[in-house]
């Protein structure tokens, strides 16, 4: 028998020669797979920090900070905020581009967002940064009020004997946040009600002030009716809202009616009739500006007004409105200045506006 | 001497077995040698098309109203903002603006090849051509008008005067062209060209299948047509077909591997 151990075979070396060949080429490919798969994920990872860079920056805009009177506050200039959102963090600074020298005029800031996408599993370092930037103009609603019920439309004294209410110039917002008194009511010349007895009447003297042409008094109200006709206000809501106490923006274009007899009627923010406003409940109280393009028909029971009220607004533009008339019936009309409320109605028209097509990316961080 | 050779037998049967094996080891490599020329053949093509699409996404994003100014399916000419910021008051024959903080190494090799400002609409008026832009020291031009000079950002002074009132924001851009055409790397195949700032023309990378090229992007719902509107200020956007081919054919297979990249960006400052 041969003695097989003594045999000098080629089965191992050319064996291990191709695996080794096999494992060279597979791992070239692999490796060159695996380079490109990490390339897909870095870039995954920036377009996560965009995405994250993006959504701090539009939380940022979309932020409104009012302070305990329910005043906007303007952002200081080099504001600086770090946003949290799923996937990383956003450091979002915002500098003041442009300060008017129109104390009234709306400052330019330019805002830019960096966006750093965190991989928990890896570790606190971002995997990639990203910065947008956009500009902004910071707007703060405010409106000029003459009286707590400037009626342009002229009002039309007592209609019933035994119809009762108030007109409270005097601000009823807590004290500390309360805006210089206002006269009760403001009319044209010659429209102002001529019996208001019954009505208990307070604010700056006269209380009712009638002077000027019914398009004088609109104009007095600085307010822009013919805008406000003609989209320049982007509302919350075409249609009213009541029972709910968002203070929203509510733009209703035409006559508006409300309620029933039997109704009980309760509405926060900034209400907007182009038209007529016509109150038919049987209780009716709105925390806000009202503002009336015609005339209103007080036609509850019991109406409350806590804001401020601004009607025949529409004469402003040289339009015909009919006047108001005051206590039809055996109601009760009460109309309270209170700044705090009308503050309030107007945060929906404050805060940031971007500036349309200013958009950058991957803008120089500082 | 007492070893026994091999049988005839044996040496068949080993000769079979050895035949089968080599056979089937020769097949075994062939096979992962044609994989592996496969993927890198995808990996190539897969390349090719990202960096195009990495050049290009980050020009077209930006673009303004006016951005394009001439297309056709394989060729698009652009204003690409690289800088930005609001415009002071003039002095002399400059306008002196604030300019917000920017890429300071694209900012330095950049050529302004055309101003732009913004409009009550937002859209934007393109201003004069290659305006000469340059560092100011006056500084009292823009706070007249209480325009400030944020952190990082700086005073510059634009060759050009006329254009719109002080506190308009404006963007610096460059004038930069794409096109797809025969390769002059690649002798037969299509390349993507790139020329920018007034530069030649340079062969950005290639090689892209023929039917590599734009389509034009248009209204709300971003609906991709193949030839380019009339008026180039009504594109939304542009989808950019980066049908990429590998350098060469891999072992196997009829002809260079394709890798269809097909990108779509919507212009982010082209709402009005």
């Amino acid at each position: 028998m041969p003695n097989v151990t003594d045999r000098r075979g080629f089965a191992i070396p050319v064996t291990v020669l191709l695996v080794a060949l096999l494992t060279v080429m597979l791992t070239a490919g692999f490796t060159r797979l695996q380079v490109d798969r990490q390339i897909a994920a870095g870039t995954s990872a920036t377009q996560e920090a965009l995405a994250i860079a993006q959504s701090g920056l539009q939380t940022y805009l979309g932020t409104l900070n009012i302070d305990a009177c329910v005043r906007p506050v303007r952002p200081v200039d080099n504001d600086s905020v770090r946003i949290n959102v799923p996937g990383g963090y956003a450091w979002v600074h915002a500098h003041v581009a442009q300060k008017p020298a129109d104390t009234l005029g709306t400052w330019l800031y330019i805002i830019r967002s960096t966006g750093s996408a965190i991989e928990a599993s890896i570790g606190p370092d971002p995997r990639a940064r990203r910065t947008v930037a956009q500009f902004a103009r910071w707007q703060q609603g405010s409106l000029k009020m003459p009286a707590v019920w400037t009626a342009a439309e002229g009002i039309d004294g007592k209609q019933n004997g035994n119809a009762t209410g108030e007109f409270r110039g005097v601000d009823q917002a807590p004290a500390g946040c309360r805006d210089p008194d206002v006269t009760a009511i403001r009319t044209p010349s010659g429209l102002s009600p001529a019996d208001l007895s019954g009505f208990t009447l307070s604010g700056n003297s006269p209380y009712v002030l009638a002077a000027g042409s019914r398009q004088q008094v609109a104009d007095s109200t600085y307010i822009d009716w013919n805008a406000v006709v003609n989209g320049g206000i982007a509302p919350d809501y075409t249609s009213p809202q009541l029972w709910d106490w968002t203070y929203s923006v509510q733009l209703i274009t035409g006559n508006l009616t409300i309620g029933d007899p039997s109704s009980s009627d309760v509405g926060t923010g900034l209400l907007i009739v182009t038209g007529d406003l016509h109150i038919h409940s049987a209780f009716f109280q709105w925390y806000g500006a009202i503002l009336v393009g015609g005339k209103i028909h007080l036609g509850a029971d019991d109406q409350r007004f806590d804001g401020y009220v601004a009607s025949g607004l529409k004469a402003q533009l040289g339009l015909s409105v009919g006047k108001t008339k005051l206590g039809e019936q055996d109601d009760y009309t009460d109309m309270d200045f209170n700044s705090l409320f009308v503050r309030a109605s107007l945060n929906g028209l404050s805060g940031w506006v971007p500036v349309g097509n200013t958009w950058m990316d991957d803008w120089a961080s500082y | 001497m007492n070893r026994r050779g091999f049988t005839l037998v044996e040496l068949i049967v080993t000769m079979g077995v050895v035949a089968i094996l080599g056979t089937a080891l020769a097949k075994l490599i062939l096979s992962t040698s044609t994989f592996v020329a496969r993927q890198e053949a995808e990996l190539d093509a897969r390349r090719t098309a990202r960096t195009a699409h990495n050049l290009i996404a980050n020009d077209l994003r930006l673009i303004t109203s006016g951005g394009v100014f001439a297309a056709t399916g394989t060729d698009i000419q652009l204003n690409v903002p690289y800088a930005w910021g609001v415009l002071c008051n003039e002095a002399g024959s400059a306008t002196i603006a604030s300019l917000m903080p920017v890429d300071s190494a694209l900012f330095a090799t950049a050529v302004p090849g055309v101003i732009f400002w913004q409009l009550a609409n937002g859209s934007y008026q393109a201003g004069p051509q290659w305006p000469s832009v340059g560092p100011s020291g006056n500084l009292g031009a823009c706070t007249a008008d209480s325009v400030r000079v944020v952190p990082g950002g700086q005073l510059v002074q634009i060759g050009a005067t006329g254009m719109a009132p002080p506190g308009t924001i404006f963007f610096l851009a460059r004038s930069i062209r794409y096109r797809f055409q025969s390769s002059s790397l690649l002798p037969g195949r299509t390349g993507l060209f790139r020329t920018a700032d007034g530069l030649p023309e340079e062969e950005v990378i290639a090689p892209f299948a023929s039917d590599a090229g734009f389509r034009f992007l248009m209204g709300t719902q971003l609906t991709a047509q193949a030839t380019p509107p009339t008026d180039l200020d009504s594109l939304q956007g542009l989808e950019v077909l980066l049908f990429a081919e590998s350098e060469s054919t891999p072992r196997g297979a009829p002809g260079p591997t394709r890798f269809e990249f097909d990108v779509r960006v919507k212009f982010a400052n082209r709402e009005s």
